[in-house]
């Protein structure tokens, strides 16, 4: 538990001082302003253009619906990578510089060190996840103020999808040791078979890709909560055991 | 575009303050730092001005290790 608690305080420290705690924060905080802002002003911009190009049509006001729709935009496909790479070689680096090798010599329990990393990876994606989604819900509440359906699902089908994701990274870690780039890759390369694999219907209700891409869809009522117990599910328990295969690929990788 | 900027000052104001702690942090990162591991100090700050968001965010990733 000390080794722990340290370990911890090592990692919050370290991210601290090169800033990429606090530049993650602010990304997420920019995402969650800048939705509700870009829901608010794009009838204004599509209305300056039609009037520019001389087509004529009714523009409907943007509605609460809008601004979650930018929010889960933004946080699928810009927050989460922004995430990965500034947060996916927090395993990575500490084998590329050899600095566990002491630490680990001098007694420190190798399970100890990948449970604080993936602890600490996420802690800092509920954080900023959460910090981000209360920005955004509280300007959409003060500009629509209108009621939507399983708001709070919703949002916790984004926040699962990361911690899939972080255990994606956290597995690829332990079996490609110091390269980075082969992290980043292999975790573009599941994300796409995913996507292709979604293609199939009935497939692709099974599958975590099926969680971030659902979310407006609940909002909106068209998805029942029901359709994502499974992927739920199966999201969950992946997780579960990829952190797992992690943590016992790990006390096996070399470290030389 | 006489837009009520007005309106949107509960945005803007927000989103810009939030972007200049990125890019003057990675700024006096820079002045501060020696020795690049990457490209020199002129190419780092050209990169950190021009592109918001991302370039301070390639600076953090890149350099700062």
């Amino acid at each position: 538990m000390i080794q722990m608690s340290a370990l911890f305080r090592k990692e919050v420290v370290e991210s601290w001082r090169n800033f990429r705690l606090m530049a993650i924060l602010i990304v997420f905080i920019i995402i969650g302003v800048l939705s509700p802002f870009t829901a608010l002003i794009l009838p204004d911009i599509l209305g300056m253009v039609m009037k520019d190009s001389g087509i004529m049509a009714e523009i409907p006001d943007s509605a609460a619906l809008d601004s979650y729709t930018q929010f889960f935009t933004n946080m699928n496909q810009m927050g989460l990578v922004i995430f990965v790479i500034v947060f996916g070689s927090i395993l990575t680096h500490e084998f590329s510089r050899n600095t566990l090798v002491n630490l680990v010599t001098k007694g420190l329990k190798r399970t100890n060190v990948i449970v604080v990393k993936s602890v600490f990876l996420i802690f800092v994606w509920t954080m900023g996840y959460v910090v981000s989604a209360l920005v955004t819900y509280i300007y959409t509440l003060y500009y629509w103020d209108e009621a939507v359906d399983h708001l709070i699902l919703s949002f916790t089908m984004t926040w699962m999808y990361g911690l899939f994701i972080i255990s994606l990274v956290m597995f690829a870690s332990t079996l490609f040791t110091n390269s980075f780039i082969a992290v980043l890759l292999s975790v573009v390369a599941i994300v796409i078979m995913m996507m292709m694999a979604s293609i199939h219907p009935d497939v692709a209700e099974y599958l975590p890709q099926y969680l971030i891409g659902n979310n407006v869809g609940l909002l909106a009522g068209e998805v029942e909560p029901r359709d994502v117990l499974w992927p739920s599910v199966i999201t969950g328990g992946v997780t579960l055991v990829l952190f797992l295969l992690a943590v016992l690929r790990f006390r096996k990788a070399p470290m030389n | 575009m006489n837009m009520d900027i007005q309106e949107y000052l509960p945005f803007l104001i927000p989103l810009f303050l939030l972007q200049l702690v990125l890019v003057a942090t990675a700024l006096v990162m820079i002045i501060r730092q020696q020795d690049f591991r990457y490209l020199n100090r002129m190419a780092w700050v050209i990169i950190v001005i021009i592109l918001n968001i991302v370039g301070p965010i390639l600076y953090f990733v890149l350099e700062r290790r």
